[in-house]
Order: C-alpha cells, then structure tokens, then sequence
C-alpha cells in the first residue's frame, strides 16, 4: 500500500491507532502462545474466538466453529446444558470432567475451566473456557483401577485358600484333642 | 459484457467521501489465500497495480484508515479475478465477521439481537468514518430486524458484502439454522438509501 493512501489522522488519532495496535498485537500473541485450547462464548452459548490450539485440537479451522453452538462439541449434552446452567451462576469453574467431540467425531475426555466475563454494570456477557486433555490420565486411572481389581481378586483368592487351610488345621487340632481325650479316657480305663 | 472494475471506474471510486479502516483489507487477503492461496492474493495484487492503486494486503494497518473508495476497488478486483458471484463477495462478508479483531472488540454485545443492532452504530464506525447504521424496525415476535445505511453510497459490491457482514453479526446471537439477510432498498436500484432485511425462523 503505498503511503499517499494514509488516512491524514491527526497525531493522537495515530498515537490511538497505535495503542490499539500494540495491545492487539499483545493479546495476539498472548494467545498464540496459550498451550491450552481457548475458546470465548457468548451467553447464547455461541462460539465467538477460538485460539490455535482450539481450532488444531478440535480439528476445526476457526470460521468453521465460530458461531456454532458450543453443544455441537461435546459428547453428553445433558452435560453440557447442566454447565451452562452452572456457568450462568459461578464466575469459575474449574476442572469438570466431559467428554469432547472433534470434527471426525472422536471423543476425547477433558477436563473443562470456565471463567465469566462481565460488563461495566456487572452484566454477565459471556466466558472464556479452556480444555485439558485427561486421555493420558483416564488411561492410566483404569489402568490402575484394573491392576487394584487384579490385585484386590488375588488377595481374596489367598485369603480364600488360607481361610480353607485354616479349617482344615482347626478341623485337624480338634481331631487332636478329641483323641487325646480318648486315649485319656483309655488309659482310666485300663488303670480301673 | 461492461468491465466492473477499470481504471476510470477506480478513479470514481477514489473520489468518494469517507475512510475505511486496514481490516477489511486484511479480511480480504485472509479470505482470498484461504480459498485461493498465495497465488491467488498475488493475482488481486497484479489487478490492483494495473488499476493504478496498489494495495500490498500484508503491509496493511489493520486499524489504520484507508480511502473508502479502496474498499470497493479492492472487492471490484477481486470478483474480476477470480470471476466470484455475488454470492461469494457475501461469503467473503460474513467471514470477515468471524476474522476480524475489530468485532472482539464488541463482544460484550453479542448476547442478543436487539444489543448487537442496537449497537450497529458503534461497530459500523469502527470500520468507516462516514455513513450511519441503525435499527429502522425491529420485531422480534415476528423475528425481523431492518437495518438502514444512511449517507454511505459506495458501490453495489459493498452492498453484498454488507448483507453477508449482517447475516454473520445475526449468526453470532442467534442459535438457528434458517436466517437470511436482504437488501430491500438499494441507492443504486433507486432508492434513498440502503435497507436491509434480516429475518430468522
């Protein structure tokens, strides 16, 4: 663009300009930098601004899934209608497991955040919401659930078999005793 | 066949009142590369230098302000090149809406339909120094909105272009599938101004 196509702003109007552009840059960055994936919604539950890592972990390019329901993007959606409901009532909410849908429809379970915007006059007007992938962990709790329940059956599987030696051995020691008892008796008897 | 954009007409163009901020610009050579590539924002280039006003689309301010007839030329040139429908200038609209960092800026409306265009002013002055938009009538019972654009006669390809920018900012509120957005009354049909209807289902 060459620069006789320049608005003639004024000076503060440039400085403005600039300023815009700094803090526009800014928050660019700051959410390219964000390693989780970000989205804002609008109390409509309408997708407004996805970051990078949203649109990758979901699959969706950006003007694909903004303006879409954010329902369209999880699994339960009698899940995601309670959290609507909740985010409408709490400024946070932190680490509530669901399950996310991306576009060639994998499920993945997430841990989701939310935190509630408002306006000047107190307004709520909509919320950022970011996602954590617990694939890795949910894998390792079953995993571990699984080993417990392994473990948990062996050890009822000894206890079983100590529990039957057990009984045997008493059954044994009053087989024992009854003889001794006997041969006592005997012995009485052969003395008499 | 008339040409829809040569040098005489960008000239024209040029002469018109008002400036339009670096966004919509920068919306272009987004929408251009994502459906045409590189190649394609390179051709809109060439159209731009031979119309004698270049436009380099990544050297862009964004929220600078350019000359409001450059908003016309850029979307004339770009139709020229790649021979795009009106349908396709509306598309290249209402994805701006989705792009743009100006819109973020008002995301503290977009919980209604009755904020977002009663608050159409403010946005629409963030993209243009001239021009007013405003709620001519608005039923929601009925689910209508009509929005009228006064004082801003660009060209009728700025006109598509609007309805898709209006069809998006509906979108973004409304959780339907089925809205449209109509011009009703066109300045370069006849009309006083420009009007547009937006209806949902």
């Amino acid at each position: 663009m060459n620069m006789s196509f320049g608005s003639k702003n004024s000076k503060k109007k440039i400085k403005t300009e600039e300023e815009v552009q700094g803090l526009e840059s800014y928050i660019r960055d700051f959410w390219r930098f964000l390693p989780l994936p970000v989205c804002y919604i609008n109390p409509v539950n309408i997708i407004l601004d996805v970051d990078e890592v949203f649109s990758c972990f979901s699959n969706y390019q950006p003007t694909e899934i903004i303006g879409e329901d954010l329902g369209k993007l999880f699994a339960d959606s009698k899940k995601i209608e309670e959290f609507k409901k909740e985010i409408l009532e709490k400024e946070i909410i932190s680490n509530k497991e669901l399950v996310f849908l991306t576009k060639d429809k994998k499920e993945i379970p997430v841990s989701i955040s939310a935190m509630q915007r408002k306006d000047e006059k107190g307004n709520f007007i909509g919320y950022f919401l970011s996602l954590t992938d617990i694939s890795e962990s949910k894998r390792f709790q079953e995993k571990l659930e699984k080993e417990i329940e392994k473990k948990a059956a062996d050890l009822k599987e000894k206890i079983g078999e100590l529990e039957r030696i057990n009984k045997i051995m008493t059954g044994r020691e009053l087989k024992m005793i009854e003889l001794k008892e006997k041969i006592k008796q005997l012995e009485k008897q052969l003395k008499s | 066949m008339d040409e829809i954009i040569n040098r005489e007409i960008a000239q024209r163009l040029m002469k018109i009142k008002g400036e339009a901020r670096g966004t919509h610009f920068k919306n272009d050579a987004d929408f251009i590369i994502k459906e045409k590539g590189e190649d394609g924002l390179k051709n809109v280039e060439k159209e731009l230098e031979r119309l004698g006003y270049p436009i380099e689309y990544k050297k862009i301010n964004q929220f600078a302000f350019y000359p409001a007839g450059l908003r016309a030329i850029s979307l004339l040139a770009i139709k020229k090149v790649f021979d795009w429908p009106d349908e396709k200038i509306k598309e290249l609209g209402a994805y701006a809406m989705k792009v743009s960092w100006i819109i973020r800026i008002f995301t503290k409306y977009f919980f209604s339909i009755e904020k977002v265009f009663k608050e159409a002013q403010k946005i629409w002055a963030e993209y243009f120094t001239v021009g007013e938009l405003e709620v001519e009538e608005s039923n929601l019972e009925k689910k209508y909105v009509i929005l009228k654009l006064k004082d801003f006669d660009l060209h009728p390809i700025y006109c598509r272009c609007l309805e898709g920018v209006l069809l998006e900012l509906a979108e973004m509120v409304l959780k339907l599938e089925k809205i449209t957005c109509q011009e009703i009354e066109c300045f370069f049909k006849g009309g006083k101004g420009h009007r547009y209807l937006i209806k949902w289902q």
